[in-house]
Parts: structure tokens; C-alpha cells; sequence
């Protein structure tokens, strides 16, 4: 393939790929699209058929602009945002440099381009494809670079195949000499196909490969400064469910099944910070859903308390208490999730409590990014999470939303109130009993076969309410379904009932590598809560002593009527590889994204520090058992005295030669070093090593001179000059000698080149000697 | 032998590297862990094109083949070939850089000319393989240049650094005046020169008419050597049966120029050797006659040259080849060294010669006779520089003899 069609193409993949990546961050398919289709067409309208050529004066100078300020904008950027809006820029700014007539200086130009996007790319949250395909954009860029540099060397030397001679013999005979100019012009060796033939690609392959163990190296070795590293950012949010104004039952069916990462949940103990082992179903609670009407839930107000506070530090419990710590992702709507009850351990600046619906915000500005939060909770108990959540109002103050009863009759859920009736009849309860009323309910929804948790969409009959369509005829749904039934059965029997959205993970959304929950879009969730008076409220379920006042106020008291283990992903045969995925997204995530001072102190450092020190150790320890003053002695008892001291030294002799060795070897290689940076070569001590000197001796050499070592260059002339005056009766050769040993001098001791004419004197001198020689053997001869 | 190495950063290096520190300032400021490695992705090339120019460049060797001569303005073809001596690693995008230099200006204490520098690019030589390229053109000035060293360099892979290092032994070639066209005016003096002597009569002999004895000549035969005259004379003296049927030719050149010469002059200069190479070429070629050649080599390259030398002998391709190289590092100076290489010359010619001198010096140098009548009394000699035929190529009158090709 010619070497600029592989440019071209090289460029369009390298292009293409710095926009998938910003894409990836940017959570957009739009630009990426728009730039490989650019790229696409570029090579067959712009380069190949030359059908579509714009003219690039102005857009170079846009180009430039772009460049600086996008550049400028890595020290000055205060959202993520802005640099967005820059990188959209400079893939307009590639697009019209793909439609131009393309020059050594364009294809640089796009790489820039390129670079600049994916420079703005890692600014945002990114993830383990991130990772793979930045090493896969950088041989792309090894190679684009690498063929640049042929295409352009090749451009310039290609010309000259063109111009047979450039100057013309008509010129050539214009004047016989001083006028005209010589010219030469060169050549390539060899057609360039070799050249970026397979072995080029492998042996930049070798260098990405050296390049990446490079990069790692440094990515590790580098202390951090800074307590925390970027977090990253989302330009596009992920949308959530259950927080808007009304949520239509069925819509969290759309996102059940999305990997989508939400947020990672760690526990802490408070003492230590280290991970507190916890089992089971964790919840973890958003909103609070409490007034239905017909398949649709407003987020109606649970408590009549108004407004909003900021969480402050409030006293907590004496025992119990473990820190939940989150990390969540950028989201579309403020609301942030706890294992419930919370306690504000410090004061949080940037979280809301809304007290009217009883749920935890963050303040919009921090909504696109992603956020950290630590509360406390005394919900774990002995490991496992309690369903009892203390009721945070009084009894006065839970709104009567969470008490309306569905009605029987036209309009109402007559099917439902029914079926919960004949439910509540057939446990023979009593009223007095609502937690094991609320768990019948919650069993014959979850346990009895009646209803098939489904994540497929069901035809629900118009006409009637959705919940009574899913209770009589389309017994499929899920988890809303079976939440609002449980929900508005509780109600029916008088039990507040309210519907709570969050997400509820177990041991498989485990990430043993970075010690935390990883929740995902998938774990979406929605549960009941039943209210249950103080005196109603099981002993065994409290927890948190008496700093949440269940007396007083009651409980809530958590029901999951959802099927259990349908939750949550189902296996299939890619399971393994998403498995494989998860683990590299979970290494990716805490030992690159996140890899900040403490944990590069603890992954990193301390393991190679113990390791050192353990092999220092061993060493010690080695050494000492086989040089221990003991054994030592031990051995040199058994010598006589003289010997002793012969051995003594001995070794003391041994170890001044290995001292000297070293600090030779130290100074050889320090002047190697320096005369490597330098580019010098350095002077050989006991060689000569200028051609014309070797020469020189040489031939005096043949005529029986021979320079002895105490003698230096300039007797040497002197002498070797005068005998073969002497000899031959020519008063010349002492300052041809001389001459030569001069030049020596310079080029030796004076670092000098010789110039034309002492080059010249100096050839003439070597050839006057040796001609000499020759006549003196003739002589000999005869 | 290898010397002078050098290892710069090329533009596209320091654009790179400003880039690369950005990145790096903005990962280490801001704690940008995907930037860190994005700048260690960068950093990785930077390093490996620093370590790859200096491995690239290593166990190469250089060698040229020159033509044995060429003329000035001629076609020059000089092949290159590079041999990478290392086992395992090829060398990509190395860059031949020949330096190639007229060493006759700058000992003639004109203004130095600049060296040319045709590049030769090697694209790819395998390890322990040769590739050749080769460079042409024209040279347009005689004399003596000296090719080399050549400058190897590369940037290879990324471009971002260039190492280069200075290679290969230097050799010289000479250039050899450019040849034009005679005129039909000089082959009519030629003619006429020829005819005017012709009518002299020579005395019949058994193996042709005996004219003189002359001096010993390589190629002579034994038979014509003149014993009693060769006894008397000290050496070795030849007879001459029969005279040739063309003229001996002695071309001498009084290569004037001023300190400062201006380009016509430099040019006058020029077209006076161009005319030299040019009659001693066609002497030679048709042959059968001496030819000699004479003029001042006080600043000429010649080393085994006396200041005023005169060359020549029975016109063959060796004599003209010798008389050439001497034309091509024919130097014009602003001394006046004419009366020594006359006597030079005359001490060689035969009377019977034709002299021709062809002087770029703008005075009257026409009246020979009278300029040496005190060096040289002797009647021969004063009918020899009485028909000399003189042209002054200062005003032109070259251009009746000889034109370009």
C-alpha cells in the first residue's frame, strides 16, 4: 500500500479513536459518529478521489487558536464542562482539516487535534475500556508518528524522482562555470515499500510495548501529593428513576437491566477505618413514595414537617455505629442513598436534609459529579442489616398519605382490598399482630407461585387500574408491581404502608478489591415500609440503644414482597466474561482512577518496602551467620598465628582492590555517561587513535623509527625527522615531521578539526615520507 | 571512522515535549490520574526516540563510488552504499548528507564557495545488508573536490529527535574544464600556419627526409637514437627523418586576474581554460603531432608541480589526460609570471612549434618579441615569438576561435 494511503488511513483510525474516547467520557455517541464518518469520507472524497478539498488558510489559524486555549485550559479549568465545549471545537476543527489537501504539516496538525481530545477525555469519569483503548490510541499515534516522519522524508526525496536533473543543460552551456551554480540532487536508496513493511510495525510494537511498562512504572512510582485524586466528571448524567415527580409504575423495568455503575458502598469501622464485614441484602433507600393513584406515584410528602436543614453532626449512639462510606456517581436528580437510619458523624457541607420527604440531597452544583459521603448507621446487627428502621417523626406527624386505604368500591382497587382481605382472613391474625399480618401479606406475594417477577412488559388492560390488572390478570412484573400491591394492601388493613425507591445489592455486587459494594443501574429496587407503633415494634429488631427513641415514635418496619433471587443479574454463558470484566473495571477503578496518596502508600510502597526489608533481612541475617564474629573466630583458631595474619592481609588487601575497582569503575563509567550526553567521543589513553598519527608512525615505522614510550609525538618528529635527514640528505623531512606531529597536536590535545589546507599539508607530508621510504628501500636494494 | 556526533531536538520534538509537560503539570497539579498516564504514554516515545536515534545510527558504514573523472557540466552520478553491520536491529529513515567541496577556491584566496550537500535518503537497510542510493547532478566548475565526509542522520521512529553522526573517509575528484567548440577561424590560422611552413624543403633521405635531431622520447625507437650526438650532448638525442605532417602546438596561458576579480573576469578566466582543454583535446584526438602546455601554477592545487612546468609531449590520451587535470586546477592569480613560464616553454618546444598564448590580461602582451628580446637573443627564438599568435581574451577576441557547446 503507498505510504500515504496507509498515513491517511492510519490518521482517520487515530482520529476516530480520540473521539470514541472523548465520547466515552462525554457519555455522548454523537461527536465520535460524526468524526468517523468525517474521517470515512475524507479518505474517499478529500484523498483518494480528491472530489472535496476546502481551502485551510482560516481554519489553520483557528486551529492554532483552539490549540493554546484548549491547552491553557488544563491549568485554569474549573468544570470539566468548559474543556468539553473545547474539545466539540476541535472536532470541528478536525473535521475541516480532513477535507483539506493534506500536507506533512496537516497530519501533524491532526494528531494535536486528536491528542488534545483525548487530554480533555481523561478529565471525566472513564472506565476500564477507557484504559484498553487508550493503549490501542497509542500505537495508533506510534504509528501515525512514525509514518509521518517516512511520508515526509519520503515527499521530499520523492520530488527529486520527478526532476530527472534540475538544472538543465541549456543552462549548462549558457556559461562555461562561475555564473552557473552546481547542483546534486540525491536520491532514495530504494523504494520505500520495505520501509513500512511489517518489521516497521513490529518494532513499534516493541516500543508500545516498552512504552506501556514505562507508563506503568511511572503511574505507580510517582508519589501523589494530594489526599485525594480526580474524581472525574460526567458531562451527560445518568438518569434514575423513582425521583421525579411522578413515576409511572413499569418505568424502572427500563433500567433493571442497565450495568450502568451508581455508586460503591463501603462500611468502616469508626475506630480504624477498616472494613466492617456485613452479609446479606443491603438496602440502601432514595426516595419515599407515598401517594398512588392509578399506576402512578407522586412523591407526596411522608412527614408534615416543612423545609430542609443541612446535615449537622449530631450525638450519636454509644455502640452499634459503623460508617457507611459512598461514592456516587454523577447523577440527573440530587437525591443521594443510605442504609437507613443515618447519623450525620460531622457536619456535611453540600448535603440537604429535605425533612418533608425524609431523604438526603446533595446541592445541585455537585449533581454532575461525583461525590463522596460518609454517615453512620446502627442498622447492622451482627452483620446482617435490620428491617427495623426507627420512624425519625412523631406519630402525629406522618401524613395521612401513608395511611390512605384504597377504596373498595368503582374507582377504587376492589380486587386488591379484596385479595387482602381474604389473605388477612386466611392468616387469622390479629389486628393487634401487623407485623405478622405485614409478613403474610409480603409472603403470599413473594412465596406463593401466584405471581412471576418479570422484567418484561406486560399488556395491562386500560381500563383498570394497573395494580389490579397485575393482581387478577397479569399476575408478571416487577418489583413496583409488587411493592404497590404489598403497599396498598397494608393500607387496606389499616397498617401505614409506604413504597420506598432505592437499591438493594447482595455478596455478588461485592468488590473484594477495593472492599466495597459496587451498586449498578441493575440493582434498582423498590420495597415497602410499614409503620408499626412503639408498642408494636419487636424488641429484637431494635437497635441503636435509645438514641432513636423507639418508644416514642415506633418504626418502620422493611417488607421485600419481590420474589427473592430474581433480582439482580440472571446468569447466562457470558456470565464469566462479565465476571472477568467486572474484576479488571474494579482494578481499573481503585488501583488507576483512584489510585491516590493512601492507597499508593499501602498498594504500592509499604509492599515493596516489606519486601526490601525482608530481603535486606535475610541478607543481614545470611551474612551474619556466615561472618559472625563467632565462626570467625571459630575458623581462625584453628590457624597458626602467622597465618591469621597473612589471612588478615589478605583480605584487607581484597577489599582495597575491590574499593579501588569500584571507584575506577565509578569514574569509567561517569566519563562514558558524560561523553555519551555530549557526544564526544573521549580520548583513549593508552591508544592513539587519528588516522593520519597511525599512518604516520607506520610509515617511519617501515623505515625502522619506531616511537618508544617515553618519547612523545613532537620528540618523536623532531628525532624521526632528523635521522632521515640525516640519512637521506633531504633538509625537508624534519618539517614535514614536524608538520604532521603539529596537526596531531590540534586534532588530538586542541579538539580542533584540521581544515582543507592543513588536511592537504598533512597529505602531502605522509606522501612526501612515504615516497621517501620508497626511494631509501630502492637504494637499499641496489 | 566515525567523529562528531550530535543529537538535537528537532521542532516537532520541542512542540512535543511542550505538549507532554502540560500534560504532566496538569496531571501532577490537579491530580488527574488518567492524565498521568496519558503523559507517560508520551513521555514513552520522547524517551524511546532518543534511545532509537542512537541505535539507529550504530554499526552503520559508509561507502562511495565516484567516477574516475568527469568534466564540469558533465552528468555526475555518485552511488552510496550503506551497510548496517548489526545482527539484529534494521535501520529505518537514515539520511546520507554529502559534503562536497571545491578545494581550489579556497586555496586561491577566493571567496570560499559553499559546500554542496546532496542528501541521499535510505529508507530501510536490514540488519547485516547493504542498500544503495545514489546522488546526480552537474558540477559546474573545474577542479579538485573533495567528497566527504558524510553526515549520517536520523529522527526515526517519531521524529522528535535527530542524531547525526559524521562517517566515511573523504576522497577527492577532479573536475576537468569544461570543453567547447573551435571555430572555423581557428581551424583557418591552423591551416594557414600550417601551409606558411610547409614550403620549406627538406632533404631526401632513404627512410624519409632528414630534418634534425631532438631530444629522446618514451616510444622512440632504438634505431633513431643519434649515438655521436647523444655522446656529445650528455643525453639522448633522436633523429628526425621526417617532419609531422601537423604542427607541434604549445598553448601558453597567462591566467591573469585582479585581486578582486569581477564575474566577467572570473568568467574571461574560465573560458581561456575551456579554450586550452579544448584545442589539446582536438590535437589529441586527431594525434600525430606534440602539444605542450604551459602556464603559471604558482597557486594552482598541483603539488607535484614546479611554479612554471610545461607539459606535454606526442598527443595521446595520457598526455591529454595529465595536461587536463593540470588545466582543471589551473588558478589565476594578479601576478605576472608569464616570462618564466615562456622560457619554460621554450625550453621544451621545438623551433619549429607553434606558440599559441592566451592571456586574460588586459594589457598589450602582443609585442613578444621585444618583451624577452633580453632574456632570449637568440635569433630562433625571436622568429619563434615573432609568429606567436597571441590572443587577448580580456577583450573578446577569444569568441573568434571558440564558442560553447
Amino acid at each position: 500500500m503507498p505510504l500515504e494511503r496507509l498515513l491517511q488511513i492510519n490518521m482517520a483510525a487515530l482520529a476516530a479513536l480520540g473521539a470514541l474516547l472523548l465520547g466515552m467520557g462525554a457519555r455522548t455517541q454523537g461527536p465520535p459518529l460524526l468524526v468517523i464518518v468525517a474521517a470515512a469520507l475524507s479518505v474517499w472524497l478529500t484523498d483518494v478521489t480528491k472530489r472535496l478539498v476546502i481551502g485551510r488558510r482560516l481554519s489553520t489559524a483557528m486551529m492554532l487558536v483552539a490549540a493554546v486555549i484548549a491547552l491553557q485550559q488544563l491549568f485554569w479549568i474549573r468544570n470539566e464542562l468548559q474543556a468539553l465545549s473545547f474539545a466539540w471545537l476541535v472536532i470541528f476543527l478536525q473535521i475541516v482539516l480532513f477535507f483539506q489537501r493534506k500536507d506533512g504539516r496537516t497530519y501533524w496538525l491532526l494528531i494535536v487535534l486528536s491528542l488534545l481530545q483525548v487530554v480533555v477525555a481523561t478529565l471525566f469519569s472513564q472506565g476500564v475500556w477507557f484504559g484498553l483503548l487508550l493503549a490501542l490510541y497509542m500505537l495508533l499515534g506510534f504509528a501515525a508518528l512514525a509514518l509521518l516522519l517516512m511520508y515526509r522524508q519520503w515527499e521530499s526525496f520523492g520530488q527529486n524522482q520527478l526532476a530527472e536533473f534540475i538544472v538543465p543543460r541549456s543552462d549548462v552551456a549558457r556559461t562555461p562555470g562561475v555564473a552557473m551554480t552546481s547542483e546534486l540532487v540525491g536520491y532514495p536508496a530504494e523504494s520505500g515499500e520495505a520501509a513500512w513493511g511489517p518489521a516497521l510495525f513490529r518494532r513499534l510494537a516493541v516500543m508500545g510495548t516498552q512504552t506501556l511498562g514505562l507508563t506503568l512504572v511511572l503511574f505507580f512510582a510517582l508519589p501523589r501529593l494530594g489526599q485525594f485524586s480526580w474524581q472525574g466528571n460526567v458531562a451527560n448524567p445518568q438518569p434514575v428513576t423513582g425521583f421525579s415527580e411522578k413515576v409511572e409504575l413499569g418505568e424502572l423495568g427500563e433500567l433493571v437491566e442497565s450495568r450502568e455503575e451508581v455508586m460503591r458502598v463501603r462500611f468502616e469501622r469508626l475506630s480504624d477505618n477498616s472494613p466492617e464485614p456485613v452479609s446479606g441484602d443491603i438496602y440502601l433507600q432514595g426516595a419515599l413514595l407515598v401517594d398512588y393513584q392509578r399506576g402512578q406515584w407522586k412523591t407526596g410528602q411522608p412527614t408534615t414537617r416543612p423545609g430542609a436543614t443541612q446535615l449537622l453532626k449530631e450525638t450519636r449512639p454509644s455502640v452499634g455505629v459503623i460508617r457507611q462510606r459512598i461514592t456516587i456517581e454523577g447523577m440527573d436528580h440530587d437525591e443521594l442513598f443510605f442504609v437507613s437510619p443515618y447519623l450525620a458523624l460531622r457536619n456535611i457541607v453540600g448535603i440537604d436534609i429535605d425533612l418533608a420527604h425524609e431523604k438526603l440531597c446533595r446541592n445541585p452544583f455537585l449533581r454532575n459529579k461525583r461525590f463522596e459521603y460518609s454517615l453512620g448507621t446502627t442498622a447492622f446487627v451482627r452483620g446482617q442489616q435490620s428491617p427495623l428502621t426507627p420512624a425519625l417523626e412523631e406519630r402525629k406527624d406522618i401524613t395521612v398519605g401513608v395511611k390512605a386505604r384504597p377504596a373498595r368500591g368503582p374507582g377504587g382497587l376492589p380486587n386488591l382490598v379484596a385479595l387482602a382481605d381474604r389473605w388477612i382472613k386466611e392468616s387469622r391474625l390479629p389486628a393487634e399482630d401487623r407485623v405478622g399480618r405485614a409478613r403474610y401479606l409480603e409472603r403470599k406475594l413473594s412465596d406463593s407461585g401466584q405471581f412471576q417477577y418479570s422484567l418484561v412488559g406486560q399488556d395491562r388492560d386500560p381500563t383498570i387500574d394497573p395494580i389490579e390488572d397485575f393482581l387478577t390478570k397479569h399476575p408478571q412484573g416487577h418489583c413496583e408491581y409488587f411493592a404497590t400491591a404489598l403497599t396498598l394492601m397494608l393500607r387496606s388493613q389499616g397498617i401505614p404502608a409506604r413504597m420506598v425507591v432505592g437499591y438493594k445489592v447482595d455478596h455478588e455486587a461485592w468488590d473484594p478489591l477495593g472492599n466495597y459494594y459496587l451498586v449498578r443501574q441493575l440493582h434498582a429496587h423498590t420495597w415497602v415500609e410499614a409503620y408499626l407503633r412503639a408498642n408494636q415494634t419487636p424488641d429484637e429488631l431494635m437497635h441503636g440503644g435509645d438514641h432513636w427513641r423507639w418508644r416514642e415514635r415506633g418504626a418502620w418496619l422493611r417488607l421485600d414482597p419481590t420474589p427473592a433471587g430474581v433480582t439482580g443479574e440472571r446468569a447466562n454463558w457470558f456470565t464469566p466474561i462479565r465476571q472477568s470484566m467486572d474484576w479488571l473495571n474494579s482494578a481499573w477503578s481503585n488501583y488507576f482512577v483512584e489510585l491516590d496518596c493512601q492507597r499508593q502508600r499501602d498498594a504500592i510502597y509499604q509492599p515493596i518496602a516489606n519486601a526490601a526489608q525482608a530481603l535486606w533481612q535475610m541478607t543481614v541475617n545470611r551474612c551474619r551467620a556466615i561472618f559472625s564474629a563467632a565462626s570467625v573466630a571459630r575458623y581462625l583458631k584453628h590457624l597458626n598465628r602467622e597465618v591469621v595474619w597473612i589471612v588478615l592481609i589478605v583480605a584487607g588487601l581484597l577489599a582495597a582492590v575491590t574499593v579501588a575497582a569500584a571507584g575506577w569503575f565509578a569514574v569509567w563509567l561517569g566519563r562514558r555517561l558524560l561523553a555519551r550526553w555530549s557526544g564526544k567521543r573521549l580520548p583513549r589513553r593508552h591508544r592513539v587513535d587519528i588516522e593520519f598519527y597511525r599512518r604516520f608512525e607506520s610509515l617511519l615505522a617501515r623505515q625502522g623509527l619506531v616511537r618508544p614510550p617515553n618519547q612523545t609525538q613532537r620528540e618523536f618528529a623532531a628525532s624521526a625527522g632528523a635521522r632521515l635527514a640525516e640519512s637521506d640528505g633531504d633538509g625537508r623531512l624534519p618539517r614535514l615531521a614536524e608538520a604532521v606531529a603539529e596537526a596531531f597536536y590540534r586534532v588530538r590535545f586542541g579538539r580542533l578539526p584540521l581544515d582543507n589546507l592543513q588536511a592537504e599539508t598533512v597529505e602531502q607530508a605522509l606522501a612526501e615520507i612515504a615516497e621517501n621510504g620508497h626511494s631509501s628501500a630502492a637504494r637499499r636494494r641496489k | 571512522m566515525h567523529f562528531r556526533r550530535q543529537t538535537t531536538i528537532c521542532r516537532e520534538g520541542w512542540y512535543y515535549l511542550a505538549i507532554l509537560g502540560l500534560v504532566f503539570g496538569g496531571a501532577m497539579s490537579k491530580e488527574v490520574n488518567l492524565l498521568l498516564i496519558l503523559a507517560g504514554m508520551l513521555l514513552g516515545p520522547a524517551l524511546l526516540n532518543w534511545q532509537a536515534v542512537w541505535a539507529t545510527l550504530r554499526g552503520l558504514r559508509l561507502d562511495r563510488k565516484l567516477p574516475t573523472w568527469v568534466g564540469a557540466g558533465d552528468v555526475l552520478s555518485v552511488g552510496l552504499s550503506l551497510t548496517n553491520g548489526r545482527r539484529r536491529l534494521g535501520s529505518w529513515a537514515v539520511v546520507a548528507e554529502e559534503r562536497i567541496e571545491r578545494e581550489t577556491a579556497s586555496r586561491s584566496g577566493q571567496q570560499r564557495a559553499t559546500p554542496l550537500q546532496p542528501t541521499v535518503l535510505f529508507p530501510y537497510v536490514r540488519a547485516g545488508q547493504s542498500s544503495t542510493g545514489n546522488y546526480r547532478g552537474r558540477l559546474a566548475q573545474r577542479g579538485r573536490y573533495r567528497f566527504g565526509p558524510v553526515r549520517l542522520s536520523t529522527r526515526f521512529p517519531f521524529g522528535l529527535f535527530s542524531r547525526s553522526i559524521t562517517v566515511g573517509e573523504t576522497e577527492t575528484l577532479i573536475v576537468l574544464p569544461r570543453l567547447g567548440r573551435l571555430t572555423q577561424n581557428w581551424n583557418a590560422r591552423r591551416l594557414e600556419a600550417f601551409s606558411g611552413t610547409d614550403r620549406r624543403r627538406r632533404q631526401p633521405g632513404p627512410e624519409g627526409d632528414f630534418f634534425g635531431v631532438r631530444e629522446w622520447r618514451p616510444g622512440d625507437g632504438r634505431r633513431l637514437i643519434h649515438w655521436r650526438s647523444s655522446a656529445r650532448l650528455g643525453k639522448l638525442v633522436v633523429r628526425q627523418l621526417e617532419r609531422p605532417r601537423s604542427r607541434d602546438v604549445a598553448i601558453v596561458l597567462d591566467l591573469w586576474q585582479p585581486e578582486s576579480p569581477t564575474a566577467k573576469q572570473l568568467d574571461t578566466v574560465e573560458r581561456t581554460v575551456s579554450f586550452a582543454a579544448t584545442v589539446l583535446t582536438d590535437l589529441c584526438r586527431k594525434g600525430g603531432s606534440n602539444v605542450y602546455l604551459g602556464f603559471d601554477q604558482s597557486a594552482a592545487g598541483a603539488a607535484d608541480a614546479a611554479p612554471a612546468d610545461c607539459l606535454g609531449g606526442s598527443a595521446s590520451p595520457a598526455i591529454l589526460q595529465g595536461m587536463m587535470e593540470r588545466l582543471a586546477l589551473a588558478e589565476a592569480h594578479n601576478g605576472d609570471g608569464l616570462a618564466v613560464v615562456l622560457a619554460a616553454v621554450l625550453r621544451r618546444i621545438a623551433p619549429e612549434t607553434e606558440l599559441v598564448l592566451v592571456s586574460t590580461r588586459p594589457v598589450d602582451v602582443s609585442d613578444l618579441s621585444s618583451r624577452f628580446a633580453d632574456a632570449r637573443s637568440g635569433p630562433m627564438l625571436r622568429e619563434l615569438l615573432r609568429r606567436a599568435r597571441v590572443i587577448d581574451a580580456s577583450s573578446g577576441q577569444l569568441d573568434e576561435y571558440f564558442e560553447t557547446q
